[in-house]
This record gives C-alpha cells, sequence and structure tokens, in this order.
C-alpha cells in the first residue's frame, strides 16, 4: 500500500519523532510506514487521519496490480 | 538540526525504553548475584533439599526477565509487535535447530549434553537478540 504521509509531514514541518509523538508510537514505526514496509492497523490509520485532518483513502492508497494495465508478462520487478 | 529532530526517539520510545530498565534491570542484577553465587561457592552436588533450591535459584530472576519481556511487549506498539514476532520466530527456530544438532551429536556419542543445554540456550538468546538489533536498525 501506498501512502502520502511523508509528504504531508513534510508540509507541516514535523519530523517523524513529532508523528510519532502524535501517534504515541515509536519513530521506527512512522519510518516502516512512510517507506511502505508496513501497513498500519485501521486504529492507527484512523488516528492518523485524524493527526492530519483528512480521509483515510486520500492517505493511504492500494498498490496498484503489476501487469494489468500494461498487458505484458516482459516487465519483472527488481 | 533537522537530522537531529529525525533521529529522536518519540515521546512512547523513551517511556518505553525507561519502562524496560525499571523492569529488567533488578532481574539482570539478581541472575548475576545468583549465578555468580552458584559458580563461586560452588554446591557439592548433593541431594539435600538445600542445594537443590540454591541450584534453582536463577530460575527466579529467570522468570522476572520473563515477565518484564511480557510486559515490554505489551507496552510496545503495533510495528514493533511485528520486528518482536519475527525475531522471535527466528530465535526459536534457532533454539529448534540447536537442540536437534545437540541431539544428534549426543546420539553420535560426540561431547557433553551440558554443553549443548548451554549452546541451545545462548544461541537462542543471541540469535533472537541480534535478529531483533537488525530488524529495529533497518527500520531506522
Amino acid at each position: 500500500m501506498r501512502n502520502r504521509l511523508r509528504e504531508l509531514r513534510a508540509a507541516r514541518g514535523w519530523s517523524q519523532s513529532d508523528l510519532a509523538d502524535r501517534l504515541d508510537v515509536s519513530r521506527q514505526t512512522v519510518n516502516a510506514i512512510e517507506t511502505g514496509r508496513y501497513d498500519p492497523s485501521l486504529p492507527l490509520a484512523f488516528k492518523i487521519a485524524e493527526v492530519f485532518d483528512d480521509r483515510i483513502e486520500s492517505l493511504f492508497f492500494p498498490t496498484e496490480p503489476a501487469t494489468a494495465e500494461s498487458g505484458s508478462r516482459s516487465k519483472t520487478r527488481t | 538540526m533537522p537530522k537531529t529532530a529525525e533521529v529522536r526517539r518519540s515521546t512512547s520510545d523513551v517511556a518505553r525504553d525507561r519502562a524496560a530498565v525499571r523492569d529488567t534491570l533488578p532481574a539482570v542484577v539478581l541472575l548475576f548475584v545468583t549465578q555468580g553465587s552458584l559458580i563461586l561457592l560452588n554446591p557439592d552436588g548433593g541431594a539435600s533439599a538445600w542445594n537443590l533450591v540454591w541450584s534453582l535459584l536463577p530460575l527466579a530472576p529467570a522468570l522476572w526477565l520473563v515477565w518484564a519481556q511480557v510486559k515490554a511487549l505489551r507496552r510496545s506498539d503495533e510495528y514493533q509487535h511485528i520486528v518482536q514476532l519475527e525475531a522471535m520466530a527466528i530465535g526459536f527456530g534457532a533454539v529448534v535447530v540447536l537442540a536437534l544438532a545437540g541431539g544428534l551429536f549426543d546420539a553420535a556419542g560426540i561431547g557433553q549434553p551440558k554443553q549443548y543445554l548451554q549452546i541451545t540456550f545462548i544461541g537462542g538468546i543471541v540469535v533472537w537478540v541480534v535478529a531483533l538489533a537488525f530488524k529495529t536498525t533497518r527500520a531506522r
């Protein structure tokens, strides 16, 4: 899943630690969410939405299918 | 300055770490004291009840450490739960493999079971801690 956390956080001039303080989580957790290594639970996603005063669906997006639109199987991820 | 701000631990991190030290430190000290007394004073290996109690004394701080670990796990956030779970799975896997290797060596008549027990115990903890450190560092 992709998200806009880094962009929104930077727009507010917050560090990862600042955001972690607001969410009551560790900074590593914020980093893992921002880099896409971890998808937050629904309660945490709601909390993130509340902190940024936005809707969940405008913060998180499903990752696009790799081959559905390209119609090609020759592309591989590295 | 931004870099300094970026690597600062969050308030909840600091609170969790302090609580973990508060829960763990007395148990670690007690473990060293009880284990040290066993090594230094060396019980004679007799079958007396006192000898049995003395030999099992390090179990008390060990159980304390387990309790501290469970409390730390409950305090951690959802991502840390996953990191801990993966590290524990790797550590548990290491214990299983080391115990199996020890059993196979013992069956072949190589080495001493006591040594394999120590290697399994220490090896499992080391692998768990290293896996945890590696996964935590990766998330920085």
